[in-house]
C-alpha cells in the first residue's frame, strides 16, 4: 500500500514536471511573438503623458505599492516607461497596453530617492512611430505612510444593498483582505468602523439588519454591544476614538433620505433630530451633555488628540424635510474631562459657516494637534451627494481656515482621515466617474500644505476602476493589520450586552479656555 | 365490447413499443416534455433567470465565482443561464440538464445492478428537478452541482477496482466539494454503497472502515474547515452555496431529491424481476403509470399563474411589444398589478388609452403606477414607465434598487442597461461608461453598448427634454403634481398627458378631467371616450344638464350618462351595480361608483 502511494505520488510529481516544462516553452513562445516591434522613428512631444490614473506630479511615500498606468491615448499598440531618480538604479518597463512596474525595483528606486524625487520618462508607439513625452516626476517625501487603510465597499446606491463589506488594504502592495462582509451575514449592513488612530487593536464596527450590534474590539476582548438605550435616539452611530481608548464618542440620529428629481441629482440624506453621546467602555454607560442633547441637531464628533476636547457640528433645529435646504451644521467645540467623564460648562464655536452659507461635516483633527480637517457643502449633513462638497483645513493654532484647492476637484470631494504621524491624508472622491467614489492619498506638510493627491493604486488600475460597481466609503489609515476573527463575531452577536444610560454629565466648574 | 378489445390491445402494443424502446424514448419524451412546458407554458421562468443574473467574461467575475465552495457549479450555471435569453435556448437548456441527471441516475442503477425495468425510476429525481425549476428562484447551478457529483460517481465506480483507487476518491471528494458544494455529500454516498456492494473484489473489513469513517469525515469536516476559509455561516457550507437565490432562506425541498436519487439507486437493486415476460413488461408500465401520476402531482400546479403572467407581460415591455401585450389582454384580462402595469404602459404608448383604459378592470393606480415594492421584480415594470415619460431620475433610481434588492448580490444586465441609457440621458458619461464598459463584457449585450449613444437614439434625445430640470423632491404622494408638470413643460409629451389623465381618473380626481385635458388637447382631433366620461360625469355633477355642456361631448355619452344615473337613482347601490354591470362594466362611471 505505501509502494502504491509513493509510486503515485511519483507519477503525479512526472506529470507536473512535464507541465512545467511545457508551461515554460509556450509562455516563452508567447513573450517571442508578444516582442514590442523596434523602430528608431521617434516624435518628442512637449506634453506631459495623460494617464490613468494621473501620477504626475504626485508625492507618494517610499513604501507604497507600484503605480501602475495606463496611458490615455488608447489608439497606441505599445508603451515603454523609464524610471529613474538621482540616486539608485533606473529601469524601464515594457508593455502593450499597460505599464506594470515590477514591484522590487520599485520599492529599491522609492528606498533611494526618499526625500527627493523620481523621474517617469513615458513613450508610446503609434502608427510605426514612438511619441517620447516630457517627463514627469513623482515626488517621494521623508515621512513614512501608516501598514494600510480600512474602508467599506458598497454600492452608492438608495435604500436597498447587496454585498457590502469591510475590507483592509495594505499600502505596500496591492492587497486587500476582507475583515468582515455580509455573505457571512445575509441582509445585513455593516458600517461605522473605527480605529484609535489608526491603532487596529482598537476597532468599532456597527452591524444592522438580521444580525445587528455595534462590535468593539478593544485589548484583545471583542464584545458586541446593544447601543439603543430607552433615553437616546438610535443606535449609536458616526464614533470616533478617544486617544486613552476608554471612550467612544457617537451621534445617535434619526436618518431619512428623500430622493431629487433633477438629473444629475440623487439622494439628499437628512436628520430629523440628532444627538451625541459617549460611550464609556470601562463602566458600559452612555453619557452625555446638556449642550450635546438638546433640541438642535448635534453630530460627527471628534475627539482631539489630546482627549480634552469634543469636536462636534450642530445646526439650528429646523422643519425638516421641509426647510432642508436651510440645514446648515457649524463646527462647535466643548471641553471634556476624561478623568470624571464629564463635559465642559460651555460650547464654543469655531467655525461658523451657516454665516457663509456653508454647512460643514466631519471634523477630524490631526494627531499632532496642529489641524482640523472638514468638509464643507451648501447645506446638509451628507456630503458625499453633494458635488460641490470640498474639504478644508484649519489651523488649530490660530483659527485660520481655508479650502484645500490643492486637494478639490469639480466633483465630490468628502470624507478623510489622517494617517498617524499626520503627514498623510486618504480622502474619498467621485471627481473619477461622477458616482463611485475612490480613494485619495495625499501628503501634508508642517505647513498644512498638500502635495498632489494619488489615487489609490491597484494593479491594473485601467480594468479595476471602470469595472467595479462599489464605492470605496469611510477609508481610515490602520498602523498595522486588522485581526478581527469573523467567526467570532458570529457567536457573539448572539449574545449582545446592553448598553446603559449613564447621565448628562456636566461640570459646571470646568474652566475650558474660549474658542474662536 | 369490440372497440375496447382494440383500444385495449393498442394500448398495450404501445405500451410493448415504449418498453421495447425505453432506452431512447425517456430520454426523449422527457427531454421535449420539459423543452415545451418551459418554452409554452413558463417563458417567464425563463426570462426572470437571465434577467438576475449577469455573466461577464471577466478574471474578477470567475474568481468572484469559484472561490468558495460550490464555486464552480454556480460559474457554469451562470454561463447557461445568459443563454435564456432567448425562450427556445433556456428551453432547451433546462431540459438538457434535467435529461442529463437522469441518464446519470439511469447509469448509475445500471452499475449498481438494479434490473432493467426498474431503471425507469429514474424519471422520478428528474420530475422533482423539473417541478423545482418551476420555482423562479431554485438556481440552474444546482442542478449543475447534481450533475457534476453524479458524473464523478460514474468516473469514479468504473475504476473502483483499479490501484489508488481510495485515495483518488479522497482527493475528488475535496475538489467536488470546491465544485460542486454540499452535493458532494451524493458522491460520498454513492462512493460508499457501492464499495459495500462490491461484488467484483469485495473490501475487507478494515478498508470498508476507512472508507466509511473517511467519508464521514469529509462531510464533518471539509464544510467545517471551510468556515475558516470563506465568509459563510456554517449552515450554507454544509447545506450549500448558491443552489437558492435567497441566501437566507434554505430550500429544504431541493434535499428531498438528493435523498430520492440515492434511494431509487439503492433500493431497487434488491428487487428482482423474473428475466421471462411478461414480468418485465407489467412491472415497466406500473412505474411508468406511476411516473406519470407523480409527474401530474409534481407539475400540475408547479407555476404559479400569476407570477408567469407578470413575467411575462414584463418581459414584453420591457421589449416595447405593445402590441403583443394589448392582444394577450384581450384574450384574458390581466390578473396583478405588474401586468395592469404593462398593459396601461402598452396603451399609452400606442395612444389608446385614452379610449379603452376601462376596457380593462383597472385597480386604481396601483395598476398604473405602482408604488416602490423593495423587490428586485416590481421596480423593473415601474422604471418602464418613468423612462417612458421622462422622469429619467426615477426610472433610474427604481432600476438600481431593483439591482441591489437581487437577494444573491448578483447583477442584471437589463438593469446596467436601463442604468446605461439613463446616465448617458442625463449626461454622466462617466458613469454610463462603466456600464457600458461591462456590458461589453457580455456575450448578447456587447453589441448593443458598442452603439449605445444619444446619436444612435434620437429616442433617447427626445426623452431628455422631458425631464424636469428644476431641483425637486421626489415623492409618491405628489405623483398627480409630477405628471402635470411634466405635461406642462413639454406639449409634445402625449405619454405623459395620457399618465396624467389616467392617474386622475383611476383616482377617482374626476374634477379636474376637463381641466387637465385642457394640456394635452392638441394629441386628439376628439376627446377619447374616457375623458369624455370623466368630464361629462364632471359636468354633469355641476349642471346637472349635460345638453348645455360646453364639451364637445358624443350623444351616446350623454345618453349613457343620462341612463347610468337615471338608474343609481332608482335602485339600491347593489341592485345598480347588477343592472349597470353588463352595459356599463366598461365605462368610467361604472369603475367611479363600483370599483376599488
Amino acid at each position: 500500500m505505501d509502494i502504491r502511494i509513493g509510486i503515485t505520488f511519483i507519477s503525479f510529481f512526472n506529470l507536473m514536471k512535464r507541465i512545467f516544462q511545457v508551461s515554460i516553452i509556450l509562455i516563452s513562445l508567447l513573450h517571442f511573438t508578444g516582442c514590442i516591434p523596434n523602430t528608431s522613428t521617434q516624435i518628442q512631444s512637449t506634453a506631459i503623458p495623460e494617464i490613468f490614473p494621473d501620477y504626475t506630479y504626485v508625492t507618494v511615500p517610499s513604501t507604497i505599492a507600484p503605480l501602475n498606468f495606463t496611458p490615455q491615448d488608447t489608439s497606441y499598440t505599445a508603451v515603454i516607461a523609464e524610471f529613474s531618480g538621482t540616486r539608485g538604479n533606473w529601469f524601464r518597463v515594457k508593455g502593450r497596453k499597460n505599464i506594470t512596474i515590477p514591484k522590487n525595483k520599485w520599492a529599491e528606486l522609492l528606498k533611494a530617492n526618499k526625500g527627493d524625487s523620481i523621474s517617469v520618462s513615458l513613450k508610446i508607439l503609434k502608427e510605426d512611430k514612438w511619441i517620447q513625452y516630457t517627463p514627469f516626476p513623482i515626488y517621494i517625501s521623508e515621512h513614512s505612510i501608516d501598514h494600510g487603510l480600512v474602508y467599506r465597499l458598497i454600492a452608492p446606491g438608495y435604500e436597498l444593498y447587496s454585498r457590502m463589506g469591510i475590507y483592509q488594504r495594505d499600502l505596500q502592495s496591492y492587497k486587500q483582505k476582507t475583515i468582515l462582509v455580509n455573505t457571512l451575514f445575509p441582509e445585513t449592513c455593516m458600517n461605522c468602523h473605527s480605529v484609535n488612530r489608526g491603532d487596529p487593536d482598537f476597532f468599532n464596527l456597527h452591524l444592522r439588519g438580521s444580525e445587528s450590534g455595534s462590535i468593539i474590539l478593544k485589548d484583545g476582548n471583542m464584545q458586541v454591544y446593544d447601543t439603543k438605550t430607552p433615553e437616546t435616539l438610535s443606535n449609536c452611530v458616526y464614533p470616533y476614538w478617544h486617544p486613552s481608548g476608554r471612550f467612544i464618542a457617537y451621534s445617535v440620529n434619526n436618518t431619512r433620505q428623500m430622493f431629487k428629481m433633477d438629473p444629475g441629482q440623487r439622494i439628499e440624506v437628512y436628520d430629523t433630530a440628532s444627538d451625541i453621546v459617549v460611550f464609556d467602555t470601562k463602566k458600559n454607560t452612555l453619557i452625555s451633555s446638556k449642550h450635546l442633547t438638546t433640541n438642535h441637531f448635534e453630530t460627527f464628533p471628534a475627539f482631539s488628540p489630546d482627549g480634552n476636547t469634543l469636536y462636534f457640528c450642530v445646526a439650528d433645529y429646523k422643519n425638516m424635510p421641509h426647510d432642508y435646504k436651510d440645514v446648515r451644521y457649524a463646527l462647535c467645540s466643548i471641553a471634556f474631562d476624561p478623568e470624571t467623564a464629564t463635559f465642559g460648562p460651555k460650547v464654543d464655536t469655531l467655525l461658523n459657516a451657516p454665516r457663509i452659507d456653508k454647512s460643514l461635516s466631519f471634523p477630524r483633527p490631526s494627531y499632532n494637534g496642529n489641524y482640523l480637517m472638514f468638509t464643507l457643502a451648501d447645506y446638509g449633513t451628507f456630503p458625499i451627494w453633494h458635488k460641490e462638497a470640498d474639504m478644508g483645513i484649519m489651523d488649530l493654532r490660530t483659527g485660520e481656515w481655508c479650502l484645500m484647492e490643492g486637494l478639490n476637484s469639480t466633483d465630490v470631494d468628502s470624507y478623510h482621515s489622517w494617517s498617524s504621524n499626520s503627514r498623510w491624508i486618504v480622502f474619498s472622491s467621485r471627481r473619477g466617474d461622477g458616482l463611485y467614489t475612490r480613494l485619495y492619498i495625499a501628503s501634508v506638510d508642517e505647513n498644512g500644505n498638500t502635495g498632489k493627491p494619488f489615487l489609490l493604486p491597484q494593479k491594473y488600475p485601467a480594468t479595476y476602476y471602470p469595472q467595479t460597481l462599489y464605492s470605496f466609503n469611510i477609508p481610515e489609515f490602520i498602523t498595522s493589520p486588522v485581526d478581527v476573527d469573523m467567526r467570532k463575531i458570529e457567536k457573539k452577536t448572539a449574545r449582545k450586552t446592553n448598553m446603559q444610560w449613564g447621565g448628562l454629565k456636566d461640570n459646571g466648574a470646568f474652566n475650558v479656555p474660549s474658542g474662536i | 365490447m369490440n372497440r375496447a378489445v382494440r383500444t385495449g390491445r393498442s394500448f398495450f402494443l404501445f405500451m410493448e413499443f415504449l418498453n421495447k424502446y425505453s432506452k431512447f424514448l425517456t430520454p426523449l419524451f422527457l427531454g421535449t416534455g420539459v423543452f415545451l412546458f418551459f418554452y409554452f407554458y413558463a417563458p417567464g421562468l425563463i426570462f426572470f433567470r437571465e434577467q438576475n443574473y449577469l455573466f461577464l467574461y471577466t478574471k474578477e467575475f470567475f474568481l468572484d465565482h469559484v472561490t468558495h465552495p460550490g464555486g464552480m457549479a454556480s460559474y457554469t450555471g451562470a454561463f447557461l443561464t445568459q443563454f435564456y435569453a432567448f425562450t427556445w435556448s433556456g428551453a432547451l437548456i433546462q431540459a438538457a440538464l434535467i435529461v442529463l441527471v437522469q441518464q446519470s441516475i439511469s447509469r448509475l442503477m445500471k452499475q449498481a445492478g438494479v434490473n432493467y425495468p426498474y431503471q425507469i425510476l429514474s424519471l422520478l429525481p428528474a420530475l422533482l428537478l423539473w417541478r423545482f425549476s418551476c420555482d423562479q428562484n431554485y438556481m440552474t447551478g444546482s442542478i449543475v452541482a447534481i450533475l457534476i457529483s453524479l458524473l464523478c460517481v460514474l468516473v469514479m465506480v468504473e475504476k473502483r477496482n483499479k490501484k489508488g483507487y481510495v485515495l483518488r476518491t479522497f482527493f475528488l471528494a475535496i475538489v467536488l466539494y470546491m465544485f460542486a458544494g454540499a452535493s458532494f455529500i451524493l458522491f460520498l454516498a454513492f462512493i460508499i454503497y457501492f464499495e459495500v456492494r462490491n461484488k467484483e473484489k469485495p473490501p475487507k473489513p478494515y478498508k470498508l472502515l476507512i472508507i466509511l469513517t473517511g467519508g464521514l469525515l469529509l462531510a464533518i469536516c471539509l464544510p467545517l474547515v471551510s468556515s475558516f476559509l470563506f465568509p459563510y455561516p456554517l449552515q450554507q457550507l454544509y447545506l450549500g452555496i448558491g443552489f437558492y437565490r435567497y441566501p437566507n432562506e434554505n430550500f429544504y425541498f431541493q434535499y428531498v431529491a438528493w435523498v430520492v436519487i440515492l434511494l431509487i439507486v439503492i433500493l431497487p437493486a434488491r428487487l428482482a424481476v423474473k428475466n421471462k415476460l411478461p414480468g418485465h413488461r407489467v412491472v415497466y408500465i406500473s412505474i411508468l403509470v406511476f411516473i406519470l401520476f407523480c409527474g401530474f402531482l409534481l407539475l400540475r400546479k408547479a407555476v404559479n399563474p400569476a407570477m408567469e403572467e407578470a413575467l411575462e407581460y414584463d418581459h414584453m415591455a420591457w421589449h416595447q411589444q405593445w402590441d403583443t401585450i394589448i392582444r394577450k389582454a384581450g384574450i384574458k384580462q390581466p390578473s396583478t398589478s405588474m401586468s395592469m402595469t404593462c398593459l396601461n404602459l402598452a396603451l399609452v404608448k400606442t395612444g389608446q388609452s385614452g379610449d379603452m383604459l376601462f376596457n380593462y378592470f383597472q385597480n386604481g393606480t396601483e395598476g398604473l403606477i405602482p408604488e416602490f415594492g423593495g423587490d428586485f421584480t416590481s421596480p423593473l415594470t415601474t422604471a418602464e414607465v418613468f423612462f417612458h415619460m421622462g422622469l429619467i431620475n426615477e426610472a433610474q433610481h427604481y432600476v438600481f434598487e431593483a439591482m441591489e434588492a437581487i437577494p444573491n448580490h448578483r447583477k442584471s444586465a437589463r438593469c446596467l442597461k436601463r442604468l446605461a441609457q439613463t446616465n448617458l440621458i442625463n449626461e454622466q458619461y462617466g458613469v454610463a461608461k462603466k456600464y457600458l464598459n461591462l456590458l461589453q463584457k457580455t456575450l448578447f449585450y456587447r453589441n448593443w453598448s458598442h452603439n449605445a449613444s444619444l446619436e444612435n437614439h434620437p429616442e433617447w434625445s427626445i426623452l431628455q427634454t422631458y425631464r424636469l430640470t428644476e431641483e425637486r423632491i421626489f415623492g409618491s404622494t405628489n405623483m398627480l403634481n409630477i405628471l402635470k408638470d411634466l405635461t406642462e413643460k413639454n406639449a409634445d409629451n402625449k405619454t405623459a398627458f395620457q399618465y396624467l389623465m389616467a392617474y386622475t381618473l383611476l383616482n377617482k380626481e374626476w374634477e379636474k378631467a376637463t381641466e387637465f385635458f385642457e394640456l394635452g388637447k392638441q394629441h386628439y382631433a376628439r376627446i377619447p371616450w374616457a375623458y369624455q366620461q370623466a368630464m361629462a360625469f364632471e359636468w354633469y355633477q355641476k349642471a346637472r344638464n349635460l345638453n348645455q355642456s360646453q364639451l364637445e361631448l358624443d350623444q351616446e355619452i350623454i345618453q349613457g350618462l343620462t341612463e347610468f344615473m337615471k338608474t343609481m337613482s332608482l335602485t339600491s347601490e347593489k341592485q345598480a351595480r347588477a343592472i349597470l354591470e353588463k352595459p356599463f362594466g366598461h365605462t368610467y362611471w361604472y369603475y367611479l361608483y363600483f370599483i376599488f
